[in-house]
């Protein structure tokens, strides 16, 4: 049964359409699954009946010769995409008890063609973390272990919950967001793919929100193909979401196995700063290669403003989230701690609900709203985003693509913990610029460490050409031939 | 710059919540430490750039894709009162009950 949960969707269509299996088996192999990795802690909600019973109704559809393009795939979903009448906590005590009145449009639309949720993952508290340490539920675990050494490692955050997952064979693939690399980041450390869309392409509605100019859904996957079919279904214009863009979401699939010949890979000098990663920097030349092999041309560029990308995000994120994070007040939902006034009973709920990493990065947001800092701190953090954007733009006059690491490290052990804020912030050094500027980009698992931990490099494309992301990722795929299975050992 | 702890306790009354007491002094110090680190910010010339507030700006003039588009001013949704009452710690004949707040 086990071997079920390591097909890729394509490959478990086939065996669905041919009823040489049934939706009920490949999610009854799913939920196995599930209780077998528990101790990793990837989900923390587990929607077991509900799962079955849209299984059935799944199966009934197939036999009526009328599937929906994404009919019984498992789905994991990352626990700040509301779901009606399912708590949805986004890691965080404050929301403990909350069961949302209506469901995320992402949701909707993967679930009305035919994903079927598993349950919820978890996450870093409100999605302000690279770690997953940061959640009320405690932190979640890799399925990877370094060569050698049994220590627990993180498994990269936010979409801590939803990488795990994934690694880890109970679901074929996960919802995650992305506000700073949350999506790319825990891919690259768990040794799978991680598509963070254009900002707009896919509708924020129904996702509890860390920083409304950053926060893009995206999805977690084994291969590129199945990244591209979730993504297929998830994007496209709602009139919930006035930030989501009007435009005809195109079959990403057809860019699969497309050449390359001839295009442009830019490589941008900033990435590559001294004391970088030795082995990441070795399979980064590694990938280089492989394009090059596959007749790309590969560019040296610059990305002059790289280096306040992370200063600019760590004024912008926190003064977004600080004023996101307002509606907690323990008056309409959420916790509550009584107090004899009112302002008592915000001070006490929200002493009480948030954890340190959150209070921390609102009273930062605070700070550079506050009057007299905010021209100097919050004004001029845009403006220089204005910088790190039109980076890219004169890049992508001259490039087609851009190809950097997606983190600076492997993933690091649980009992580690950073507490250093600037280095916990330096997480996302390669990540935060994509971000700022609104742009679409991949992570794709390219190799192992010497100690045997997946790294992961990045394409970054211009605005809405998640087609050539899709096309260049599947072609270090082929070339990468990355073993998941053989790595986690499940 | 050098971000005291009468700061901190200024930026808590503001954002409605209170820092373990202990942790005060500590997360001044830490603070210092991220704003010396973000005012490398100031190196940059941004001179006569206006704030980018949204990728959508951008994306727009580069893709042609609408953005932001309007719609009718029409009622889509509502009459849902009990149900998102039903999320309220505490609440009363259909309303959200909170500490008295006029004497």
């Amino acid at each position: 049964m086990t071997e079920l949960t390591r097909l890729t969707y394509g490959a478990l269509r086939q065996k669905l359409l041919s009823k040489s299996i049934t939706v009920k088996e490949t999610i009854e192999a799913y939920l196995h699954q599930m209780a077998q990795t528990r101790s990793l802690n990837a989900f923390v909600s587990e929607y077991a009946d509900q799962a079955l019973a849209q299984a059935e109704e799944s199966d009934r559809r197939i036999q009526s010769g009328a599937p929906r393009p994404l009919e019984g795939f498992p789905l994991a979903v990352k626990d700040n995409f509301c779901e009606e009448g399912m708590r949805t906590a986004a890691g965080s005590k404050i929301l403990e008890n909350f069961v949302p009145t209506y469901t995320s449009t992402v949701v909707k639309r993967l679930q009305e063609a035919g994903a079927i949720v598993l349950g919820k993952t978890n996450m870093d508290e409100f999605a302000m973390g690279s770690s997953t340490l940061t959640s009320h539920f405690g932190p979640s675990i890799n399925p990877w272990k370094a060569k050698g050494d049994n220590a627990d490692l993180i498994p990269g955050g936010s979409s801590g919950g939803s990488s795990a997952s994934v690694a880890a064979f109970s679901s074929l693939g996960a919802l995650g967001s992305d506000t700073g690399g949350s999506i790319r980041q825990p891919a690259a450390l768990c040794g799978i793919v991680g598509m963070k869309p254009t900002y707009g392409l896919c509708s924020r509605y129904g996702i509890i929100a860390f920083a409304s100019s950053l926060d893009q859904a995206g999805p977690l996957t084994r291969n590129v193909e199945d990244s591209a079919l979730l993504l297929r279904e998830m994007a496209g214009h709602d009139p919930k979401d006035s930030t989501s863009l009007v435009y005809e979401v195109p079959d990403y699939t057809k860019a699969l196995g497309l050449s390359i010949k001839g295009m442009k890979v830019g490589i941008p000098q900033e990435y590559r700063p001294a004391g970088l990663n030795a082995e990441i920097a070795q399979w980064w030349d590694q990938t280089i290669q492989w394009l090059k092999d596959a007749g790309a041309e590969v560019v040296d560029i610059s990305l002059p403003h790289t280096k306040y990308a992370l200063p600019a995000y760590y004024i912008i994120a926190p003064a977004e989230a600080s004023s996101n994070l307002a509606r907690y007040d323990g008056v309409r939902y959420g916790l509550r701690v009584p107090g004899g006034t009112l302002d008592d009973l915000y001070i006490k709920t929200r002493t009480e609900g948030f954890g340190d990493e959150v209070k921390r990065r609102i009273l930062i947001g605070t700070y550079v709203l506050s009057s007299g800092k905010y021209e100097d701190y919050y004004l001029r953090a845009q403006r220089v985003r204005q910088r790190v954007t039109d980076d890219f733009t004169q890049a992508y006059a001259k490039v087609d693509v851009i190809l950097a690491p997606t983190t600076a490290n492997t993933a690091f052990k649980v009992g580690e913990n950073i507490t250093d804020p600037l280095a916990m912030y330096l997480q996302d050094v390669f990540t935060v610029s994509t971000n700022l500027a609104g742009l679409p980009a991949i992570s794709v698992p390219v190799g192992l460490s010497n100690d045997g931990l997946p790294i992961g490099m990045q394409f970054i494309g211009p605005a809405l050409h998640e087609e050539r992301l899709f096309q260049f990722a599947h072609v270090v795929e082929q070339a990468a031939n990355f073993q998941l299975m053989r790595g986690v050992g499940i | 710059m050098e971000i005291k702890k009468q700061d901190i306790l200024r930026i808590e009354r503001l954002a409605r919540l209170k820092l373990p007491a202990d942790q005060e002094q500590t997360f001044s110090e830490r603070l210092t430490k991220v704003f010396d680190w973000i005012d490398q910010l100031r190196e940059v010339d941004v001179e006569g750039v206006t704030p980018m507030v949204t990728p959508l700006i951008d994306m727009g003039v580069q893709t042609g894709v609408q953005t932001t588009p309007l719609r009718h001013d029409v009622v889509s949704d509502g009459d849902c009162r009990d149900q998102i009452m039903a999320n309220a710690p505490e609440a009363q004949h259909g309303s959200f009950t909170v500490p008295k707040v006029v004497e």
